[in-house]
């Protein structure tokens, strides 16, 4: 290989492509279009799953002892984020219009309303035709489970607040919450440690499309093999004595520096730009070189994969239409789109097909559960391998055609 | 195989550039052999040029020529080397000129010129000197920064053979360089042609237009199915296409009375004002025939007696007839 040779290839790939703006869309916009998009509207989904409280409007128009133990009761739950808010004067309609006015501003999942008398009544059964002592207002995008599972909290308060004085009365028959606990033992299926939190939408989404965009080359890539071809381009150039071994480096390099440029700017948008847009950040942990080595694997498997592209494509709009359907195929299958953690077992299992899924799980484990290079070794000698592999079926289409 | 002046396959053969012996190339998955037995020699200097429809094989031989399929060992040598093991040699020593648009649009001249010199691998000295002639002789000054794809298709063709011009070739294959541009630029690229062959480039010429290889060509081979059907000198072939037609342009068509009075001199129709005749014992017939035509009053606008066009002698080769 020729370094003169090899210096003109790089320089033309750089030129070509710095020129191609549809290319350099594929490439870098769309991905940032996707990072932008999916994290943001999956902010909630993603924090719910990660622990974030449920947000309750609280009025306690009664203010007694009993009203602000039913209070302490549900926030020792950990499960929700209680903010209190003076009553308006006006009687039974104007708090309802307060509650009903607090779920639809879209910052709570629940308004209440703790009636005047609360803690007097406790000690009473009800009888028919009470008023009920709390009101409970649901906002209308709160999903039916959050609900059943907020009302049945607010149940066992209240219900647990009324035994607990009735008990009062009873000499020694203390019921606190470490003797009901007693009954309930709880224990993760995971293991300790190995998930260290639950990602946000932006530490799964920067991650996977960033593996989406790095796929992406295929279509650029193969586009330029194949001008050259119908233009007779290679022909022009298998007739000097070049070698194409030059030609297909050129392309390598150049697209790899590529790749590597669309891992660091994803990255950048991820821990600079997301917070700005009022995301959260995405973070950085685990070992860096762990980090360069999964995205080089990944940029292998994906030159690997534009060049199979290259090779069954007769056509650019065929290349197009090959690479643009196979990377929606593998990223479908791959948890680019649908993250993995919420696919039934059967299809997790599946994703193990997709390289995308290779991926996107050596960088979810470098930047979610810290991993090193031992650790992600594995998944980036499967990427390098279906590079490899693509590349030499590509090579013997290409070969049967040219004879 | 002996040409009309005597000289045998051997003869030619030790004194050429390129010199074929016996070369059989079949594709992968297809029955007709595209070249069977081919022997040619091709002589240093001057054009070389290579006619045949398509399909004949020039293609194959032309790809076999500039190493883009492997020929057989020993089958084709090239300046003394053997083409199947020393190709990088060959190729180092020839240019291809193909007859698509073989550069990159996105790309302007200078670009396309400064990547292929990077692929030539040509010191800074000689890349600028030969880029200084490239464009000289191809007139690319004033769209030298343009992008390609703006150029119009003859100034796309001069591009297109100034880049096969860069590394200096001995030996250039043009394939249809001419074809489908307005003739200015055609007549450009025929100066250029004519200026190599002058400083002594081997130049083999594929086309179409026969004028223009009659004009340009200084041997000729024609392909066949795979096989050479001849292979001579231009003059050579012209003379011996010339013999004994004689060309006519007439004023009016003639009448039916005179046609039936040219009946010896086998008169063909090629529109309804030019015959050709055949004068089968020479010039000493032309003087009666001449006069038998002015009894029946027919004007002659042209004549022509003793030459042949290229594109006759081409067509009867093909057609397997004597040549007129």
């Amino acid at each position: 290989m020729n370094g003169q040779a090899l210096k003109a290839c790089v320089r033309k790939e750089v030129l070509l492509l710095s020129r191609d703006r549809h290319g350099l869309a594929l490439l870098f916009v769309m991905p940032v279009v996707f990072i932008l998009v999916m994290s943001l509207a999956l902010q909630n989904e993603f924090a719910a799953r990660a622990g974030k409280k449920i947000a309750v409007l609280v009025l306690d128009r009664d203010g007694s002892e009993a009203s602000r133990q039913l209070l302490a009761r549900l926030s020792a739950s950990n499960a929700f984020t209680l903010e209190q808010r003076g009553t308006a004067a006006g009687g039974a309609q104007a708090v309802e219009a307060q509650l009903r006015g607090a779920a639809l501003s879209g910052n709570y999942a629940f308004a209440l309303a703790i009636a005047p008398g609360y803690g007097d009544n406790l000690a009473r059964a009800p009888a028919a035709g009470d008023a009920a002592q709390v009101t409970l207002m649901v906002a209308p995008d709160t999903g039916k489970q959050t609900e059943m599972i907020f009302r049945a909290a607010l149940r066992e308060s209240l219900g647990r607040q009324r035994v607990d004085r009735l008990l009062e009365a009873l000499p020694g028959a203390a019921l606190g919450d470490q003797v009901l606990d007693r009954d309930l033992a709880v224990s993760y299926a995971y293991a300790p440690g190995a998930v260290a939190r639950a990602p946000s939408a932006v530490q799964q989404n920067v991650p996977a499309w960033l593996v989406f965009a790095v796929f992406f080359v295929a279509i650029p890539l193969s586009n330029t093999l194949i001008r050259e071809r119908q233009l007779g381009m290679a022909r022009r150039l298998r007739s000097t004595n070049v070698g194409s071994f030059t030609v297909l480096s050129s392309k390598w390099i150049t697209y790899f520096a590529i790749n590597q440029l669309q891992v660091v700017s994803m990255l950048a948008i991820g821990v600079y730009l997301m917070p700005l847009l009022g995301a959260e950040a995405l973070q950085l942990q685990g070992s860096k070189s762990a980090l360069a080595l999964i995205a080089a694997a990944l940029s292998v498997a994906a030159l690997g994969y534009a060049l199979l592209i290259a090779a069954l494509a007769r056509t650019t709009e065929q290349a197009t239409l090959l690479g643009g359907a196979g990377n929606i195929i593998l990223a479908a299958l791959g948890g680019i789109m649908v993250p993995k953690f919420v696919m039934p077992a059967a299809m997790q299992a599946a994703t193990n097909v997709s390289p995308m899924a290779w991926g996107l799980d050596g960088f979810l484990d470098v930047l979610l559960r810290g991993a090193g290079c031992a650790q992600v070794w594995p998944k980036a000698a499967a990427l390098v391998a279906f590079g490899l592999v693509a590349l030499l079926i590509a090579h013997g289409v290409q070969r049967r055609r040219m004879d | 195989m002996l040409n009309s002046a005597g000289h045998s396959d051997a003869q030619r053969e030790n004194a050429a550039l390129i010199s074929i012996r016996d070369l059989n190339y079949r594709y992968a998955g297809t029955d007709a052999p595209a070249l069977r037995n081919l022997t040619l020699a091709v002589p240093e200097g001057g054009t070389f040029g290579l006619l045949g429809p398509n399909g004949a094989g020039k293609s194959t031989l032309l790809a076999l020529l500039t190493g883009l399929i492997t020929p057989p060992a020993g089958a084709v040598k090239v300046a003394g080397h053997d083409l199947a093991r020393d190709a990088a040699r060959v190729q180092a020593i020839s240019a291809l000129v193909p007859q698509d648009y073989a550069f990159y649009p996105g790309l302007s001249a200078r670009e396309n010129l400064e990547f292929f010199a990077g692929i030539y691998r040509l010191d800074a000295r000689r890349k600028r000197r030969q880029f200084e002639y490239c464009v000289d002789v191809c007139r690319l000054q004033d769209v030298l920064d343009r992008p390609a794809q703006q150029y119009s298709g003859g100034v796309k063709r001069r591009l297109n053979l100034a880049i096969g011009l860069l590394n200096a070739p001995r030996i250039l294959y043009l394939d249809e360089p001419t074809v489908g541009i307005d003739a200015l630029s055609r007549q450009c690229i025929i100066e250029a042609i004519q200026a190599l062959k002058a400083e002594g480039v081997t130049l083999v010429y594929t086309s179409h237009y026969m004028e223009e290889v009659e004009a340009i060509c200084d041997t000729l081979a024609v392909i066949d199915r795979g096989r050479v059907v001849v292979r001579d000198s231009m003059d050579r072939l012209l003379q011996r296409g010339s013999g004994k037609q004689l060309q006519l342009k007439l004023q009016a068509p003639p009448s039916a009375l005179l046609i039936d009075e040219l009946a010896p001199f086998e008169p063909r129709r090629l529109d309804a004002l030019r015959w050709t005749l055949q004068l089968r014992e020479g010039a000493a017939q032309l003087p009666q025939l001449l006069q038998r035509m002015a009894l029946h009053g027919a004007v002659i606008e042209q004549l022509q007696f003793g030459v042949s066009r290229l594109e006759q002698v081409y067509m009867a080769l093909l057609e397997g007839r004597e040549l007129p």
